[in-house]
C-alpha cells in the first residue's frame, strides 16, 4: 500500500553535470547555488539587483573559504567551487540550464511571474523547481505553459548543512520530473524524501505539535517555558521548543505555523496560538532581536 | 505521611502486564534498591487476588501504570484504595487523564499524585510530577523522596491528560499518523524526514512504535475528553492500527 521513497521511481532526466540555476542569492537561494557548485556544477546566480547577487557571492565565499580554514577541504576545492560560480541579473543567462531553483520571497504572485519569465529563457527539457516551504506547487505552476516541468525541492536552513530535501509533486507534476530532481539532491549528497503538495509538505506540518501544544501548556498554566524545555531535553530534543522557537526566529515560526493552519481551511489541530502574536507584535522576535521567550544578553553566547 | 526511601521500601506497582511500561519501571525501581512487585488487575486467579492485596496491604508505595484500559486503571486506583495503609503515598500514571479524574476514584484522595515517564527512559535524569486538585500539601516531600530514591528529579506541572511530554509526543505522532493517512508522504519518509529536518531524537512514528500505538490513542482520546477540542482527534489510520495491533513499517 505505501510506495517505497527510493524504488520505483521511474526513469527521469539525467542532471549530472547540467549546468543549475538559482533564483534568489538570499540565505537559501545562496545556500542551495553552494550545495550545487561544491557537487561540481556550473551554476548561474540570479537575483533582482547587482548588490543582491555580489552579497549571496560573498556569503558562499566567506563560508566555502571558512571550510577551508577549518581544514574540511583544502582552499583550492573552494576556490574552484567558487569559479563555478556565475553571478547575473539576467534571466537568459539561465538558458543552458537543465534545472532551475527558484528560491525568491514567499509572494504567490512573484513567483507565478518568475515562472512565466524562466520557461521563456529555459530549452525545452529544462526542469524547474521551487523551494517554496509555505505556497503550492499548484498554486504557483498555475501559469505556466508546462506545470509537469515543475516540482518543489525543499531544501532545509542552512542549505549546505542540512541534508533533508523535500521533493515535491505537484498534481500537474510528470513523474520524470520528480524522479530527477530526486536523483539530483542524492548526487548532491543530501537525503530526499518525497512528499505530495499538502500544506507544510512534511516537516513543517508535523513539527507544528512541538510548538503548539507546548504553547498551551504555557496557555493553560500548566508549566512554564524553561520547565517545558528542560522536559523536552531531557527526553532528548535537542532544544525544547522556546528556545527552538527563539533560534528560528518567533514571527518566522509564527509565520509557518499561520500558512500551514490557512492551508488545511483552519483545521484546529494547526491554530497558531495567541501567546505566538504577542511577542511577534511587541517586537520580542528570539535571539535576533535579543529578547524572545528568554533574554540574550550582549555578552551571552 | 511517611518517607519511603532507601533498602527497606517496598514498592507495588498495578500494571498492564502485557505493556513494557511495568517491567522498565520495576527495573528501574529495584536497581535503586527498592522491593518491587508487579501486578497486573486481570489475573483473575483467587491466587493472584490474594498475593495482590497482601502486597498493597505491607506496601509504602503503591503506583498505578494503566494507561489503555480504562477498566483495570479503575480496577487498580480501588484496590490500592481499599489495601494500601492510608498514610502511603499512591502514584498513578497521567499518561491518558488527569491526577485529579484517578484521585477522584478513591477514598483517600489526599496521598494521590501523578506522574508521566514517556518511553523509552534510557538516560532520563526527570520525572513529571502533577498534584490533583485533592492532593495534600504533605503529600508532595513524600513524593519527591521516592523519586529523588529511584534516581529521578521531579519535576512538578499542571494536572492534565498526559502532563506534558507524553502530551507533546502523542499530538506528533498523531500529526505523522495523518500525513501517512493522507498521502502527504510514505510512514518511512515522514520519520525520515523529520528526524533529518528537525534533529529529534527518533521519528515520530518510531516513537508511536516505542510507547506504544494504543497508548498514543489513549493520550489523544484523554486529551480531547478533557479540552473538548477537535485538535485533539485520533488519526482514524492511527485508531485502526492500534485496534489492530500493528505497528508502523519503518
Amino acid at each position: 500500500m505505501e510506495r517505497s521513497s527510493t524504488a520505483a521511481h521511474p526513469h527521469g532526466a539525467d542532471l549530472s553535470g547540467s549546468r543549475i540555476g538559482v533564483v534568489g542569492a538570499g540565505t537559501m537561494g545562496a545556500g542551495i547555488a553552494q550545495v550545487a557548485a561544491w557537487a561540481g556544477h556550473e551554476v548561474v546566480l540570479y537575483d533582482i539587483a547587482q548588490a543582491f547577487v555580489e552579497r549571496g557571492g560573498q556569503a558562499i565565499a566567506g563560508f566555502l573559504r571558512r571550510g577551508a580554514e577549518k581544514g574540511k577541504y583544502t582552499l583550492a576545492e573552494a576556490e574552484a567551487a567558487l569559479e563555478r560560480l556565475t553571478p547575473t541579473t539576467d534571466v537568459s543567462a539561465f538558458a543552458g540550464c537543465g534545472l532551475v531553483v527558484e528560491a525568491a520571497p514567499e509572494d504567490l504572485t512573484l513567483k507565478r511571474e518568475l515562472f512565466e519569465q524562466l520557461e521563456g529563457a529555459v530549452g525545452e527539457h529544462a526542469i524547474l523547481a521551487t523551494n517554496t516551504s509555505t505556497l503550492s506547487v499548484a498554486a504557483i505552476g498555475a501559469a505556466m505553459a508546462h506545470p509537469e516541468r515543475l516540482c518543489g525541492m525543499h531544501f532545509f536552513n542552512p542549505a549546505p548543512l542540512m541534508p533533508l530535501v523535500e521533493v515535491i509533486e505537484g498534481p500537474s507534476t510528470a513523474p520524470e520530473t520528480v524522479a530527477a530532481v530526486y536523483a539530483l539532491a542524492l548526487a548532491w549528497g543530501k537525503q530526499p524524501v518525497m512528499a505530495k503538495d499538502t500544506p507544510g509538505f512534511i516537516v513543517n506540518r508535523v513539527a507544528r505539535p512541538f510548538y503548539g501544544e507546548a504553547l498551551r501548556l504555557v496557555g493553560e498554566g500548566a508549566a512554564d517555558v524553561a520547565t517545558i524545555d528542560r522536559l523536552a531535553e531531557d527526553a532528548g530534543f535537542p532544544m525544547g521548543p522556546f528556545r527552538l522557537m527563539d533560534l528560528i526566529g518567533i514571527d518566522v515560526n509564527y509565520a509557518a505555523a499561520s500558512s500551514v493552519f490557512d492551508g488545511f481551511f483552519q483545521d484546529p489541530r494547526f491554530r497558531p496560538h495567541p501567546i505566538q502574536r504577542a511577542m511577534v507584535e511587541s517586537g520580542r522576535l528570539g535571539r535576533k532581536t535579543k529578547q524572545g521567550y528568554y533574554s540574550y544578553g550582549e555578552s551571552s553566547k | 505521611m511517611s518517607t519511603p526511601t532507601g533498602n527497606e521500601t517496598h514498592v507495588v506497582i498495578l500494571g498492564d502486564r502485557e505493556h513494557g511500561l511495568g517491567e522498565d519501571l520495576a527495573s528501574l525501581l529495584r536497581d535503586a534498591g527498592m522491593r518491587t512487585s508487579m501486578y497486573d488487575v486481570g489475573d483473575e486467579s483467587e491466587h493472584d487476588h490474594e498475593s495482590r492485596t497482601d502486597a498493597l496491604t505491607v506496601a509504602d508505595v503503591a503506583i498505578d501504570l494503566y494507561v489503555r484500559d480504562r477498566s483495570r486503571k479503575a480496577n487498580a486506583l480501588r484496590l490500592i484504595d481499599s489495601h494500601l495503609a492510608a498514610d502511603r503515598p499512591l502514584l498513578t500514571c497521567c499518561h491518558a487523564g488527569s491526577a485529579t479524574t484517578a484521585a477522584a476514584a478513591t477514598k483517600h484522595s489526599g496521598r494521590v499524585t501523578g506522574f508521566a515517564l514517556l518511553p523509552p527512559w534510557t538516560g532520563r535524569t526527570t520525572v513529571e510530577c502533577a498534584k490533583a486538585m485533592q492532593t495534600a500539601d504533605t503529600a508532595r516531600e513524600a513524593v519527591e523522596a521516592f523519586w529523588q530514591a529511584a534516581g529521578l528529579d521531579p519535576v512538578w506541572v499542571g494536572d492534565g491528560a498526559g502532563l506534558v511530554l507524553p502530551r507533546v509526543v502523542a499530538c506528533l505522532a498523531n500529526e505523522a499518523a495523518f500525513a501517512v493517512m493522507e498521502g502527504a508522504a510514505t510512514a518511512e519518509d515522514v520519520d525520515r524526514a523529520m528526524t533529518l529536518g528537525t534533529r529529534y531524537p527518533r521519528g515520530p512514528l518510531a516513537w508511536a512504535n516505542i510507547i506504544g500505538l494504543p497508548d498514543i490513542v489513549a493520550t489523544m482520546d484523554g486529551l480531547a475528553a478533557e479540552h473538548g477540542e477537535d485538535r485533539y482527534r485520533v488519526a482514524p489510520l492511527l485508531r485502526r492500527m492500534a485496534v489492530a495491533g500493528r505497528k508502523w513499517e519503518l
